[in-house]
């Protein structure tokens, strides 16, 4: 692509998921997501192969959609409040609605289908984009309008997310696909949360975006999108596989990583609330995700896969893509669990 | 019958948005647009909105939507696709005529035409305003603000425009 339009497309996808985040009138944040969608179709286009060009569809009718529905949630608030403040919505259905429409932007079950889909139509680091950036935007918003969310249709859809990111991740070795599972799964996650103590969706969100990125990066290295490619990366990059291993046990939610972090506070918030039954259930289903989670840290780093002779003698070449913030990104998300009081400014 | 001339013409929009959410060729698809475009804009007179009608009337369709039919009569098929050649696009805009039928039915039945639109005055005298003030036009006023206290919004919604044709620009670039 043109670097002038490059330059262009990825600054408008800073500059709207900011006017998100900071705006505080409801045409300005809605005016904010659709400049968002914009920007990134070309981004996914970059290739215009037709899988590309599926997936950019697929986005895109389902991003235009939600954003309908959000413009109609606002006006039924308009109309009920006579006011375009961002706060709590004042009726149920403008609420209902909303909570819908920023379900259907982050990818929460059951409006989950778009996500593994259109992250396997596109390449890495657009992925990267798609499942790390895209999430703020409609975060923010959701967490603007958190007292007024109806409880029973976000636990719902939170609890139906955990289950279906990781029942859904099962059967994948396509790595794009296990990225957008286990993104639903973080999902539901980080809006269990949000009713009871938002702070907590955003500390869940900050650790998922730095274990997502360092994830990511690690797969574009080599350019490996399948399970195949990656237990081959012992012959190229050996380190490659134990920084694998460990980020993919951190995203598993296992101590002493970080990713342990965002799934103890959620635990012990839900807990401080009475309600027992429900983070029982997800710390079981987080297990799923911890399953494939496992399979591909086994298929890296602890076993020698099952290849042909020949794929097993490769030069080792120094490496010459630019791994930025790797390390930094994986010391994040391996050693930040000792720091967890330092979170607390994120309140 | 000009009392209900609002919800006439808000009948008349919903039917030709079912006429183009039927999918049948784009060209018809945009004289669906060019029907609910008017009876958008008379929707919009009847509450006292002239000036805004007016620029809908010359900016999405003498503009938008002449660039639109004129780009579609350049991509169009030897056999476009009518409402009444395929037995989808006719099912559909038929399940749309159904539901719309239905709810006229229920409306005019159950006496519920002024929930449809409310009437603001000291009964018999029945004023249709756009707000408050009888001083001056809060329309017009907003128009105007929009250029003097709104500027970051012109900003922000031109720069949103210009991003939509590079992204399209982009999109159907193809190599």
């Amino acid at each position: 692509m043109n670097p002038f339009i490059s330059i262009m497309l990825l600054s408008t996808l800073v500059l709207s998921t900011m006017i998100v985040t900071i705006s505080s009138h409801w045409l300005f944040a809605w005016i904010g997501l659709e400049m968002n969608m914009m920007a990134i179709i070309p981004i996914m286009m970059k290739k215009p192969t037709p899988r590309a060009t599926e997936a950019s569809t697929k986005y895109f009718l389902t991003q235009a959609t939600a954003s309908a529905l959000l413009m109609l949630a606002i006006i039924i608030n308009l109309m009920y409040s006579s006011q375009w403040t961002i706060m709590k919505l004042f009726n149920p259905t403008a609420s209902i609605l909303m909570t819908m429409a920023l379900a259907i932007k982050l990818g929460l079950a059951p409006f989950h289908f778009w996500v593994p889909e259109v992250t396997q139509g596109i390449p890495l680091t657009t992925g990267l984009i798609l499942l790390t950036w895209q999430k703020l935007a409609p975060i923010s918003i959701l967490y603007q309008i958190s007292p007024s969310i109806n409880l029973h249709l976000m636990i719902t859809m939170s609890f139906l997310s955990i289950l279906i990111g990781g029942w859904g991740g099962l059967n994948q070795t396509q790595l794009r696909k296990i990225m957008a599972y286990s993104s639903i799964a973080h999902m539901g996650w980080m809006t269990t949360i949000l009713l009871y103590n938002p702070s907590l969706t955003m500390l869940n969100l900050l650790i998922y975006i730095i274990m997502t990125f360092t994830m990511f990066t690690l797969l574009a290295q080599n350019s490996t999108t399948t399970t195949l490619l990656l237990s081959q990366t012992w012959n190229t990059m050996p380190i490659m596989t134990t920084f694998t291993m460990l980020t993919l046990l951190s995203m598993g939610g296992l101590p002493p990583l970080t990713g342990f972090m965002p799934k103890w506070m959620i635990i012990q918030e839900l807990t401080k609330n009475e309600s027992l039954l429900l983070p029982t259930l997800m710390a079981i289903t987080a297990l799923l995700n911890l399953y494939f989670y496992m399979r591909l840290a086994y298929s890296t780093a602890l076993t020698l896969f099952p290849s042909t002779n020949n794929m097993k003698m490769k030069w080792q070449f120094y490496p010459t893509k630019q791994m930025t913030l790797l390390p930094t990104a994986i010391v994040l998300s391996t050693m930040l669990l000792p720091l967890t009081p330092m979170f607390f400014i994120l309140l | 019958m000009m009392m209900y001339i609002v919800f006439i013409m808000s009948v008349i929009f919903v039917i030709s948005i079912v006429g183009v959410s039927s999918k049948p060729s784009p060209i018809y698809g945009g004289l669906g647009l060019i029907v609910s475009g008017a009876m958008g804009c008379g929707i919009v007179f009847s509450f006292g909105g002239s000036f805004l009608g007016l620029m809908v009337f010359l900016i999405y369709l003498g503009g938008m939507l002449v660039v639109f039919g004129y780009t579609a009569a350049m991509a169009t098929e030897q056999y476009p696709e009518a409402w009444i050649s395929n037995k989808v696009v006719l099912g559909g805009f038929l399940s749309g005529l159904v539901v719309e039928f239905l709810m006229v039915l229920y409306v005019l039945w159950g006496e519920k035409v002024s929930f449809v639109f409310e009437f603001n005055g000291l009964g018999d005298w029945v004023i249709y305003d756009v707000g408050e003030s009888g001083v001056f036009s809060e329309e017009i006023m907003g128009i105007a603000a929009l250029y003097s206290y709104g500027t970051w919004l012109v900003v922000v919604t031109g720069w949103s425009l210009f991003i939509g044709v590079v992204a399209i620009m982009e999109i159907t670039r193809g190599n």
